[in-house]
């Protein structure tokens, strides 16, 4: 079985992975029997909470791990079975500190991954400069990698993915634990990448980034998909919810606990800033609860009290939350 | 030291022991790291056996040789695990952690060390009956409580002797490393293989300053029927030294705690 | 065989070395150590016996370093976090480890050297070879099958996070079976099958026969040791094929890439 011709450069459908449990635990299903596409030159997020099977789709898609059931085609290759042919046109950004040999230069790490993927010598230096320019690395290639800083790191990994010139990549949490200038340069790189034609599939617990990035979204929680489209489509599904949005000056830890047990109120998120508590209520639509929400916040000097529309990442709470499906 | 202290004292010691048995099974499932005991200290007590038999130097026979090898087998397992300990946290990043604690490394290390000391008498005590079943070492001479009150001081000792090694290895990139050496460096110092006369002169003093050497000569009293009193002299020199590694590794342990403050190096060495 | 990539692996590995080469001495002490106590032991005895003890600290240098540094290989890759990589690549597994296999016998022919200079510095043992280029041939032949055994090692020790366990019970059996320092034919018989699996034991046996007047070992002279160590080492990397071919499907089955 394979895909149409004209099939995207990811097909992914009812794929599932089960791990087989140890020591007498039950067996665990870390994806549940998702399917998506990912259409050329598109930036695909998949945001989730940890342990929501994100890492665990992107390794079945990476071809290290075998699906228990289910398929899923990149460029036109099935994951399972032709994982060669598969490798030579992918790559892989897992970040973090490791994933590098840290007594070799940054150089020395791009020429040993290049020959891994054959890539022949003239074309391999030219192409070795190129993505040391383009990570904004030249100065240090010649450097220990154990002597990066971490956002070095993690930019030395984006050119090391780089080296075969992939049509897809996949980025498992790209920016995580990064500054944000890093961040930053991180993601315009991404977009720079996808603007080239490289289609792209990244994991991400950043809303914002998710939101900045991404073309479309899979909000994937308990190895299922819970929700796909882009961010508007996504918010908007989340369409039995209003917003109340409360700033506090002192922390209304108790009101929050009001709040949580009163009818109409299907979520509340709480969150603080330099000077003050934010608190998102999400209420059924239809229930007009500002003037319980008011009296809830009794005694709190309240800086501002108001509806607001669902964001993002309201919408994920929601979804992931098992509040709306 | 108050009773209050000496309770918390003993609490993290009983803990960092419970920690040091967990992590060793998490790593390695209980009967494989028994399978490794009992191959490790068979093969490495055949190996010089065999050695001996081929040799045939009437000084040192194959009895001789494997009662060395049981005795120096504590070393294989109690020294170098216990000098690795501080290398090996370290290694995977705990120091800081530990360092922060208001609990001296020492405590800390002293409790990691006593699972490694009972690994110690279990290799000692299976290395004993190798030698006497498989390579016919004749203990029948032999007063079984002597032999024991040597066993207990020399992993002790060793113990003692791993924990300065251990120290040193703190201030050093090169903890583990060192570990290693100081672990084999019983086989050719000790009179574990051959007697320590073998050696040249100069060589002879470090002999006589490690505890290990003053165990295989116990351990030969003691296999040809010496009582405590006339093993006395050897079973002193292994407390002595044995005390007076702990004490210098206290000293030691607390110095590079103090360093690794002033300095903020916890990533160093 | 992808030979750029073995090459490209050969040259991580060596620069790996180098730039950190301390990492060498848990291999080197044992054998050293071994030899320096042999040599005590047989301190009344001089001529071939001698050299075959220090020819014997020789090959355990060997031995020791393509157990722990081959063994270590793809386990270190895994703590390192670049087993990831390295499996997304096209590249078998299996190419990047037998250019690994290549340098690190090489560096265990180095353990062999430092073992023969500290042997003749100390302990003035002359070391005078009767046949030195047929030696030196069967040694370089000698160093290929231990890399193939190599190859095996690393696959074994893939799969599980025991590997270092798993290595350091395989040493001493190693140093006893492998004939190096006492002719095999004093072991028990049932272990002499044993060693004739291995397929360096048969190299060390040719190399002794080379080095030393009048040395007959096994029996089958240096042709005959020589053509059966070449025999098993092609079944070893057979072998080794098998095994990573399996031990990745295994691996992209379960998951386990990452543990360490």
């Amino acid at each position: 079985m394979s895909p149409p011709e004209d099939a995207p450069p990811i097909v992914v459908e009812r794929l599932t992975k089960v791990f087989p449990g140890k020591r007498k635990r039950p067996d665990k299903t870390a994806v549940d029997d998702i399917s998506f596409n990912v259409e050329k030159g598109e930036i695909f997020g998949l945001l989730g909470p940890n342990g929501a099977g994100k890492t665990t789709t992107i390794r079945m898609l990476t071809t290290m791990l075998i699906p228990t059931s289910g398929v899923a085609w990149v460029l036109g290759k099935d994951v399972t079975k032709e994982e060669v042919a598969i490798r030579k046109r992918i790559n892989l950004v897992s970040g973090g500190e490791r994933g590098l040999y840290y007594r070799l230069t940054g150089r020395q790490n791009l020429r040993f991954f290049s020959e891994l993927y054959g890539i022949d010598p003239k074309t391999r230096d030219r192409r070795i400069e190129e993505l040391l320019q383009l990570v904004d690395l030249t100065e240090s290639a010649d450097q220990r990698v154990e002597d990066y800083s971490r956002g070095m790191k993690q930019r030395i990994h984006i050119a090391r993915s780089l080296v075969n010139d992939p049509e897809v990549l996949f980025l498992d949490e790209p920016t995580l634990g990064l500054d944000p200038e890093i961040a930053r340069e991180i993601r315009a790189l991404i977009r720079r990448m996808a603007g080239m034609g490289t289609t792209i599939l990244l994991t991400t617990h950043y809303m914002f980034e998710a939101e900045e990035l991404c073309d479309r979204i899979g909000i994937i929680s308990e190895g299922r998909l819970v929700a796909l489209g882009n961010s508007l489509e996504l918010k908007d599904s989340v369409n039995n919810a209003t917003v109340i949005h409360v700033e506090t000056r002192e922390d209304p830890y108790e009101a929050i606990e009001t709040l949580e047990g009163m009818d109409g109120v299907i979520h509340v998120n709480s969150d603080r800033v330099p000077g003050r508590f934010i608190v998102r209520i999400q209420v059924d639509h239809g229930s007009d609860l500002l003037t319980e929400v008011n009296e809830a916040m009794r005694g709190l000097r309240v800086l501002r009290i108001g509806y607001d529309e669902p964001t993002l990442e309201d919408t994920y709470i929601s979804l992931v939350s098992g509040h709306e499906r | 030291m108050d009773a209050v202290s000496l309770r918390q004292t003993a609490r993290v010691i009983a803990h960092s022991s419970s920690l040091s048995v967990r992590n060793t099974f998490a790593a390695v499932p209980w009967w494989l790291w028994l399978a490794q005991v009992l191959l490790t200290s068979f093969f490495a007590m055949a190996f010089f056996a065999y050695v001996a038999d081929f040799a045939q130097n009437p000084e040192v026979t194959v009895a001789y040789v494997v009662l060395g090898n049981a005795i120096q087998a504590v070393a294989m397992v109690t020294l170098y695990s216990v000098a690795n300990l501080p290398a090996i946290e370290k290694h995977v990043g705990t120091m800081p952690v530990l360092i922060s604690s208001p609990t001296g490394l020492f405590t800390i290390f002293v409790g990691m060390s006593l699972f490694q000391i009972m690994a110690g008498f279990l290799t000692v005590a299976v290395s004993m009956g190798y030698a006497v079943y498989l390579f016919g070492l004749d203990l029948s001479a032999m007063h079984l409580s002597v032999m024991v009150v040597v066993i207990v001081l020399t992993s002790f000792s060793m113990a003692g002797l791993g924990m300065m090694i251990g120290a040193i290895g703190t201030y050093l990139r090169t903890g583990m490393i060192i570990a290693s050496v100081v672990s084999y460096i019983g086989l050719v110092l000790c009179g574990v293989n051959f007697p320590v006369h073998y050696l040249p002169d100069w060589l002879q003093p470090i002999s006589y300053g490690l505890p290990l050497t003053y165990a295989v000569e116990a351990a030969r009293l003691a296999a040809e029927g010496a009582t405590l009193t006339e093993v006395f002299p050897q079973l002193r020199m292994m407390l002595l030294l044995g005390v007076g590694m702990l004490v210098a590794s206290y000293f030691m342990l607390k110095g590079f705690e103090r360093m690794v403050r002033r300095k903020g190096a916890y990533e160093a060495f | 065989m992808n030979v750029r990539a073995s090459y490209a692996a050969f040259r991580q590995q060596m620069t790996h070395f180098l730039t950190d080469p301390q990492w060498i001495i848990p291999s080197l002490i044992a054998p050293f150590m071994f030899t320096m106590v042999v040599l005590m032991i047989y301190q009344d005895v001089d001529g071939p016996v001698v050299l075959q003890a220090v020819l014997g600290g020789g090959v355990l240098g060997m031995w020791g370093n393509t157990l722990y540094s081959s063994g270590w290989s793809i386990s270190y890759d895994r703590y390192n976090g670049t087993l990831e990589p390295l499996m997304t690549s096209p590249t078998r597994l299996m190419d990047v480890v037998a250019g690994r296999s290549v340098w690190n016998t090489l560096i265990g022919l180095s353990n062999a050297v430092l073992v023969f200079v500290i042997a003749e510095i100390m302990f003035r043992t002359g070391v005078g070879l009767a046949n030195p280029a047929e030696f030196f041939f069967i040694l370089i032949m000698t160093l290929a099958s231990l890399a193939s055994i190599g190859l095996v090692f690393s696959a074994f020790f893939v799969l599980t996070r025991a590997s270092s366990v798993l290595m350091s019970s395989l040493e001493f059996p190693i140093y006893v079976v492998s004939g190096a320092m006492f002719p095999i034919t004093i072991l028990p018989d049932w272990v002499i099958p044993v060693s004739y699996i291995l397929a360096p034991s048969w190299g060390v046996d040719a190399m002794k026969i080379a080095a030393l007047d009048g040395y007959e070992g096994i029996g089958l002279g240096i042709a005959g040791s020589l053509a059966v160590m070449l025999l098993l080492t092609a079944i070893y990397i057979i072998m080794a094929r098998w095994l990573f071919k399996k031990i990745e499907r295994n691996v992209r089955s379960y998951g386990t890439i990452t543990r360490f």
